[in-house]
């Protein structure tokens, strides 16, 4: 893109947010690739941005909530940012629903998931997605994506794209069942979030398959820091064809299946 | 957890009632509970008249303990007193009414036996198993029941026809009360029938949130608490009572106790519902005690506990996944109420002591998790 185009346009920021940033740096590493894969001209300000305010405004700090929204403005401002792609779902859900409405009219900036960027590169050609070949995984609604914020399709269509087969879980989409992860529930009762990840992840037997997905950094954390026999993968992983089946015919039910991280 | 009972109920609820029905009547149940909330007054004033019109004597309770003191002179030199299920009436304390108070619902009276404290909202004996049911009736009450689902109703039902027969007072809740005068209360098993009609008295306890406009609006709040409560499309019986029981038969001269009820005690409980409605939290009142809520809350599956707005550790015990919002049929935004109550724990110096590290370093560094050693594993979560 041209200086001049970028001056009208604006930038194009990717926001990681503070958890993918600091306890999943390769999470971080995965979306950046893909975005580079896509040829997309975008910035990120690492340090110089703040936390989005979800934590803050979920433990009830509101002034510190608008203090965070309008100085996150600011530095947004500052850079020409027009338009904000994060992976993180609460960060998501904070910057596109709770920012406009604290910010008001002042909050102009265009914030748009992952996965509807994954998929809509996809579908236009602009990233080559990996093929799988006999993968079955299930996949977990991040609460904030899903219940929160109305996107339930777009991994699933991903999923497809890359032939990978999706096992749901009885209790999916709308009906989805929390990780125990959010809400401050896995610092503030640390045990019951334990617990609650612990019963998704029965769910998550219940279906056969021993793969789970979620494009979210805290379910993932949550859940592979709970997790026996389910290997939970970050979405981008599989976007980033990271994943091998291989077939195990030691299991007792001979179908399941088990995956290599490459 | 009782996956299988979630996994049915949710079956069971999207086939009772298909998604674009159930979008209009979430819709049409917020548009008159949010009018009746904020005409609450004027409701409780037409609901008076009418009912007395009727014949039904009205009162209001402004506190739990009025209420109590109402039932008690009521019921005076009564050995023991039927009750329904009803979350008003417990919440007004069961345990200070001056006669034994037997619980008729199935599930109440099996849970009461077995001293369960705390029981699922719509389905009390949840938790509890045949054998735990079967030996709760033998300590109790020295019976010998084959723990099998159809003898332990058996047993129920003979057990407490013989009591709400002999009874003086029949006890009751109520899911809707009508400004033009109607109780409206919904049930399965037939006991809120027997127990408003057969003993003398019957007392209904209602908190003044449950008022309506009309017998339509009722209608609503009666199939959206079927269909959420239990998956059903109705319940099996709607009572609806708007006066003692008479007859003008003999000379044309009215007389009141033909059949049923002599007397109808409607006791309006305001015990801060007037004061929640002129708050930011009166969203509280539209609740229709469905206790879908509960059914799909994660925290309550997996471990019992019931996350609660007003209290401290049961607020924090919540994730706030948004299941109970998604899942209310008056579409309450209970994710907003336990943000705002714990907005008013952090005012009032209330703040755990994992919230205290999240906030210091988002002072701080601007991160939750503060100043990061490069490759270190991160034991808390702060976010999301």
């Amino acid at each position: 893109m041209s200086l001049l185009n970028k001056l009208f346009s604006g930038n194009i920021l990717y926001y990681p947010g503070c958890l993918t940033k600091f306890a999943g740096k390769s999470i971080e590493e995965n979306y950046k690739k893909i975005l580079n894969d896509a040829g997309v001209d975008f910035i990120v300000l690492a340090d110089l941005e703040k936390c989005c305010g979800s934590p803050v405004l979920n433990a009830g700090f509101f002034d510190d909530f608008k203090k965070l929204a309008e100085d996150n403005l600011k530095i947004f401002k500052s850079h020409s940012v027009k338009k904000i792609i994060t992976n993180c779902p609460s960060c998501y859900k904070v910057l596109k629903k709770d920012y406009s409405g604290i910010l008001g009219g002042s909050w102009d900036i265009e914030v748009i998931h992952f996965m509807e960027f994954a998929l809509s590169a996809a579908e236009s050609g602009k990233i080559r997605l990996p093929k799988y070949e006999n993968l079955t995984v299930t996949f977990h609604d991040p609460c904030h994506l899903g219940k929160k914020s109305g996107i339930y399709e777009q991994p699933r269509k991903l999923l497809k794209m890359m032939g990978i087969e999706l096992k749901e879980m009885n209790l999916s989409k709308t009906d989805s069942f929390c990780c125990g992860g959010g809400g401050g529930l896995q610092t503030n009762k640390t045990e019951l979030a334990n617990e609650v990840a612990k019963e998704r992840l029965k769910q998550a037997e219940e279906t056969g398959v021993l793969v789970l997905t979620s494009p979210c950094p805290l379910c993932t954390l949550h859940l592979q820091r709970n997790s026996g026999r389910i290997q939970v993968c970050e979405f981008s992983e599989l976007l980033l064809g990271k994943i091998k089946a291989i077939n195990n015919n030691d299991t007792a039910a001979g179908q399941m299946q088990a995956v290599k991280r490459l | 957890m009782n996956k299988k009972f979630l996994y049915e109920y949710l079956k069971k609820r999207k086939s009772a009632l298909p998604l674009a029905e159930a979008e209009k009547l979430r819709d049409r149940l917020l548009t008159f509970k949010t009018f009746a909330i904020d005409n609450m007054e004027v409701y409780l004033g037409q609901a008076k008249k009418s009912l007395e019109k009727n014949g039904c004597q009205v009162y209001l309770a402004s506190t739990n303990i009025d209420a109590l003191n109402i039932i008690n002179k009521l019921i005076a030199g009564e050995k023991y007193i039927v009750k329904s299920k009803s979350n008003t009436i417990n919440k007004v304390g069961i345990s200070e009414i001056r006669a034994e108070v037997i619980e008729t619902d199935t599930g109440d009276f099996l849970s009461s036996l077995a001293g369960k404290k705390d029981p699922h909202p719509v389905i009390p004996a949840l938790s509890l198993t045949e054998a735990e049911m079967a030996a709760a009736i033998k300590k109790k009450l020295n019976v010998d029941v084959e723990p099998k689902p159809e003898k332990i109703v058996a047993f129920v039902r003979s057990y407490l026809r013989e009591k709400i027969k002999n009874a003086k007072t029949g006890l009751t809740g109520a899911n809707a009360v009508t400004a033009e005068g109607q109780v409206v209360i919904l049930e399965n098993e037939g006991n809120i029938s027997l127990l408003s009609h057969l003993p003398d008295r019957h007392i209904v306890v209602v908190g003044v949130n449950k008022i309506v406009k009309n017998m339509s609006e009722a209608n609503d709040v009666v199939k959206a608490a079927a269909v959420w409560g239990t998956g059903q499309d109705w319940p099996n019986y709607v009572n609806v009572i708007s006066g003692p029981s008479k007859t003008g038969d003999i000379q044309n001269e009215l007389v009141f106790g033909a059949h049923g009820a002599r007397e109808v005690h409607v006791i309006f409980v305001d015990a801060g519902r007037f004061e929640t409605a002129r708050s930011p939290f009166k969203e509280k009142l539209y609740c229709i005690n469905c206790g879908a809520c509960y059914d799909c809350c994660p925290i309550y599956n997996t471990s019992g506990l019931k996350p609660k707005i007003s209290d401290f550790e049961k607020n924090y015990s919540c994730s706030l996944c948004s299941s109970c919002t998604i899942n209310c049929p008056v579409k309450i935004d209970w994710q907003k109420l336990t943000k705002m109550a714990r907005n008013d724990f952090v005012k009032d110096g209330k703040i755990s002591a994992a919230n205290k590290k999240m906030i210091e370093n988002v002072r701080q560094y601007g991160n939750p998790f503060g100043k990061q050693e490069e490759g270190k594993t991160l034991k808390e979560l702060y976010c999301c």
